[in-house]
């Protein structure tokens, strides 16, 4: 994954090999690579411009000790900065509460009802829980069948009604039976 | 979106997870902008990562909603959900590899027990093909063989215009499927007319059958070797 911006960073720190030090001259093409770098990934220009421009400077004026060369102190800020960037440290998931609930939600076709078993997955087998999907796709029948396929294949139970078309009172009725 | 709204106000969910197909790139960040709006998500979960050559959703999301990736997905298979850690994304992206990410992929197929009678099978010098077939298995379950690769550091890079089969194995797996249990116990047993049979069963001709098995006594005669070294010799995976 994410190889055409790995190839492209790489090579934008090149530009650094040989230079002693990091100087607003040298630096000023790594910067304008790694930008284009992170534009050509389809990033936001906005996001891109802040990134680069916090990268520059922490960069100049950093002293670069004899063992480490600019390139490669270069790559430790940019490192440091996508870190910050994608969110710092990893976010906690919270599956307290009796039960716990998670909706989730997205657009058609972006991966809801495998990542749901998937997750269904990772929550029995990592987290000792024993999860209940619920259906709440009501315009799609076919969404219940693959959750059910889903489902059985973790190993764990699932809810639906098929001729209910509320899908608020479908969530409802399955925490009850979740509680049950 | 009405309705997610309204199950949203009527269960409140101690987790509201927004999934958005990642290739979409600038798509992805626009519609999370307009899902949260509306129904103030918890966290994201990024899909398809496994084709995503790019990463402008991975790295524009956090910044625009302010709501944390907290899972990211790539491919069918029900265990290739991972947390995201920002850490080892970024470092993967700067081809440093993964190394904790390999790790842990490797411990949670490890079964202490079985280690230790594999490590007490090769001191002995019994290693068999039923192990070898067991140790093959084991790799496969950690996953692509590709992608494994990538998280070793350096390794990434010098692989990606090579095309890794993760069928490399299946010969030798359907080779050694075809043994008896007597024979995978006894590699010394296979006669001509053992391969014979075993060529029939795997589709492969006796030439590779032979080809297999020296590669086989190579890796015991290693394992020996290993043995006999000062100190133990212990394979340092072996540890523990």
């Amino acid at each position: 994954m994410f190889q055409n911006l790995s190839e492209k960073l790489e090579s934008a720190f090149k530009n650094l090999k040989g230079e002693s030090r990091i100087n607003d001259l040298n630096i000023a093409n790594t910067v304008k690579d790694i930008r284009r770098a992170l534009i050509d990934a389809d990033v936001n220009f906005k996001i891109a411009k802040e990134f680069t421009d916090k990268v520059k400077d922490k960069a100049v004026g950093e002293k670069v000790i004899n063992a480490i060369s600019p390139g490669q102190l270069m790559v430790k800020i940019v490192q440091d900065e996508l870190t910050e960037l994608m969110g710092g440290t990893e976010a906690a998931f919270n599956i307290t509460g009796n039960p716990a609930v998670i909706l989730i939600a997205g657009l058609q076709g972006s991966g809801k009802t495998t990542f749901t078993g998937k997750l269904a997955n990772y929550l029995k087998s990592q987290k000792g829980k024993s999860p209940l999907l619920v259906a709440a796709d009501i315009y799609r029948p076919a969404a219940i069948d693959q959750l059910t396929v889903l489902a059985e294949q973790v190993g764990v139970d699932i809810y639906s009604e098929r001729e209910n078309k509320d899908a608020v009172a479908i969530a409802l009725n399955a925490i009850k039976e979740a509680k049950a | 979106m009405k309705e997610v709204a309204d199950i949203k106000a009527a269960v409140n969910p101690t987790e509201i997870l927004f999934v958005v197909d990642s290739m979409t790139g600038q798509d992805a960040v626009n519609t999370a902008k307009a899902f949260n709006d509306r129904l103030d998500f918890s966290g994201v979960v990024l899909t398809k990562l496994d084709g995503d050559t790019r990463g402008g959703a991975a790295l524009s999301i956090k910044y625009t909603v302010n709501k944390p990736i907290k899972f990211v997905s790539s491919g069918e298979k029900l265990d290739t959900l991972d947390v995201f850690y920002p850490e080892r994304m970024a470092q993967r992206i700067l081809g440093m590899g993964d190394i904790t990410t390999l790790v842990e992929k490797a411990q949670a197929q490890y079964d202490e027990v079985q280690a230790k009678k594999l490590e007490k099978k090769i001191r002995k010098n019994q290693f068999d093909f039923q192990d070898f077939l067991d140790q093959l298995q084991q790799i496969k379950k950690m996953g692509n063989l590709k992608d494994l690769m990538g998280m070793i550091p350096g390794v990434g890079k010098a692989i990606k215009d090579v095309d890794i089969n993760d069928d490399a194995f299946k010969g030798i797996e359907a080779m050694i499927s075809s043994m008896t249990p007597y024979e995978r116990a006894n590699p010394d047993s296979l006669t001509p007319s053992r391969k014979q049979r075993i060529a029939k069963g795997s589709g492969k001709d006796i030439a590779e059958i032979n080809a297999f098995m020296k590669q086989f006594e190579q890796m015991k005669q290693m394992m020996k070797m290993m043995n006999n070294m000062p100190m133990g010799g212990r394979l340092p995976g072996m540890r523990r």
